[in-house]
């Protein structure tokens, strides 16, 4: 028997899918990484650390990702929002006699205290409005396991960041095959007033859109390691004439 | 502690509304207060971070308290030896050898009651520095370290100390973005400020500046949520009953700090709905804007919040997992603060307390 499919559905207000920021700017795609996906899929088996060997068995699996648009009270889709951006600063205020708050101040690389204070802007960027159907294919003999997990898990799970809180139960069902995954994902759309905006296949197909992604994480923890992965994107019929 | 965790997967939710009169109470980098589209409407937003800080730090006055991280053990353990009775130089040379067993120039998460244990040990030795053993040392500090006692506010918002992954502490708390129940859009303050002219100078009479500020009022929905199994791993079960107490007291009153000499907007909860619960974290999704219908935003936010939430209990059925729900704020059945506190504590397992 081939590995079965999970039915994982992404709602909240906010989400935020990062997949190579690196510092004080904390991008996000427009749509769910691989690397987040399992990151969530370990936190709900409060599976902590490297996790190299459960990481491996992802890794050559598949993942699709629908994304929807909500319509409004006319039934049309709603216009695509711009991604948030939340802006934040990190050290400032602190009091830098007190030994403990002292700790919370950003030094410079040597450790010294920075020229004026030290204090960091930083930039995080979210989804507004996004609603995905997430298509994880996982190990047949993990399945159960997993469904159990994400149902009930070990640690909180979020999308993409701890504050991003889901408004929907994420785990919908395991599927054996990905065609029967889809009707259920297109009934759930259906029953919220969701329009399919686009998919997210894993692969370089003939499609709208082909993108590199470094969101395959072969180990988590300390040290993480990823691996690439081409995705192509399929826009919807609407949307493709629209513009 | 045992290897079960009686509080495994078991999460208190709060879902808090509360109201503001004209406010910023978070800016973004142009000054102007923080917004969020939901439902396809502009919403006021408070960031989880600039909600957790006032939270984190209004619990020192509620009882908890914090611990340090510093190079200076040293001098901290010489100081509780000197509080009980060595003389300087012994005090001094106990603090040497002990900080020498334990860290070797570099920083060290420390608390105060490890200072005292470890100077209770070098007065059973009668503060004679050569008779301080590493091993013994060892023992005496791992029987110490506790964040129960003095590292409260760690256990619950956590922390990643880069170069020691073995110092992280996972937070067992989680905010969300609050956000506004209904539609908002920032209203513009044009100001202008008078010279008082002590001079007598001025012949004409005006302002001597022109400059405005944004704000906006919003009633806003707050979920936050406490993993009490996170908290028991994090404080060894110790200690959970005046975690409880002080992080519902600061989360009940604190408020972000932002402009709050112009604007004083300062409101605790008007209603929240309180639930321990089982199974996957769930906020309410206020994606519908609330309408204020000439009645104001918070009735009507009342009403779609429990309408959301006990659509949110039907549909999951048995994964909802609800152990209790208490209300705060319910008219007709009154409630305070003290009360919410002491219903919680009673899910605690008996030695947690």
């Amino acid at each position: 028997m081939s590995d079965p499919y999970l039915l994982l559905w992404f709602e909240a207000p906010l989400q935020s899918w990062g997949a190579d920021s690196k510092f004080g700017r904390r991008d996000t795609l427009k749509f769910p990484t691989k690397s987040g996906v399992l990151g969530l899929v370990c936190s709900a088996l409060g599976a902590g650390g490297e996790q190299s060997e459960l990481l491996v068995r992802f890794a050559p699996l598949d993942m699709q990702v629908i994304s929807y648009r909500k319509t409004n009270a006319k039934q049309q889709r709603q216009d695509k929002q711009p991604l948030l951006r939340d802006f934040q600063t990190v050290g400032n205020g602190y009091d830098d006699q007190d030994p403990w708050q002292t700790l919370l101040i950003p030094k410079t690389a040597e450790g010294k205290k920075a020229v004026g204070g030290g204090s960091k802007l930083t930039y995080r960027y979210y989804l507004q409005d996004a609603v995905f159907a997430v298509a994880l294919q996982v190990p047949a003999d993990l399945a159960d396991d997993l469904a159990q997990a994400l149902q009930n898990p070990n640690w909180d799970i979020y999308l993409g960041r701890k504050n991003c809180i889901p408004t929907e139960l994420v785990f919908q069902g395991v599927f054996n095959d990905l065609s029967a995954l889809k009707i259920k994902a297109a009934e759930i759309a259906v029953s919220k007033k969701l329009l399919e905006d686009f998919q997210v296949l894993q692969g370089e197909q003939e499609g709208d859109e082909h993108l590199t992604l470094n969101d395959v994480p072969i180990q988590f923890g300390q040290h993480k390691k990823y691996r690439d992965r081409q995705v192509t994107l399929f826009y919807s019929q609407e949307d493709y004439e629209g513009g | 502690m045992t290897n079960t965790n009686p509080l495994k997967n078991t999460r208190i939710e709060f879902h808090i509304l509360q109201s503001f009169p004209v406010t910023c109470l978070n800016r973004d980098d142009v000054g102007a207060p923080k917004t969020a589209i939901v439902g396809g409407v502009p919403r006021a937003r408070v960031s989880s971070q600039a909600w957790k800080r006032p939270v984190r730090l209004a619990m020192q006055d509620y009882g908890a308290k914090l611990g340090v991280r510093t190079k200076h053990i040293a001098e901290l353990i010489a100081k509780s030896c000197l509080n009980l009775g060595a003389n300087e130089e012994q005090a001094n040379a106990c603090g040497e050898s002990i900080a020498s067993h334990i860290s070797k120039d570099t920083l060290l998460f420390f608390t105060e009651t490890e200072a005292n244990a470890f100077a209770s040990y070098a007065a059973e030795k009668e503060f004679d520095a050569s008779k301080l053993k590493d091993k013994e040392t060892h023992k005496v500090g791992k029987k110490a370290l506790n964040l129960a006692v003095d590292g409260i506010d760690i256990a619950l918002f956590g922390r990643m100390v880069a170069q020691a992954a073995e110092l992280n502490v996972e937070a067992a708390c989680s905010f969300a973005h609050a956000i506004s129940t209904h539609k908002v859009a920032n209203e513009v303050e044009f100001f202008t400020a008078v010279d008082d002219d002590p001079m007598g100078i001025r012949e004409d009479s005006g302002s001597a500046h022109m400059g405005s500020l944004e704000f906006n009022s919003a009633t806003y929905y707050r979920y936050v949520s406490l993993d009490l199994g996170q908290l028991y791993q994090s404080l060894n079960g110790q200690n959970m009953a005046g975690a409880i107490e002080s992080f519902v007291k600061a989360l009940y009153l604190a408020v972000p700090t932002a402009r709050q000499t112009t604007m004083a907007g300062l409101s605790a909860w008007d209603y929240a709905k309180v639930l321990v619960r089982k199974g996957q974290s769930l906020q309410a999704s206020f994606d519908n804007p609330v309408k204020a219908k000439g009645e104001g935003y918070l009735a009507p936010s009342i009403e779609a919040l429990n309408a959301d939430l006990a659509k949110k209990e039907q549909m999951a059925g048995s994964l909802f997992g609800k152990q209790a729900e208490i209300e705060l704020g319910n008219v007709e059945k009154p409630k305070n603060i003290d009360d919410l506190i002491a219903q919680l504590q009673t899910f605690l397992p008996a030695d947690a307390e």
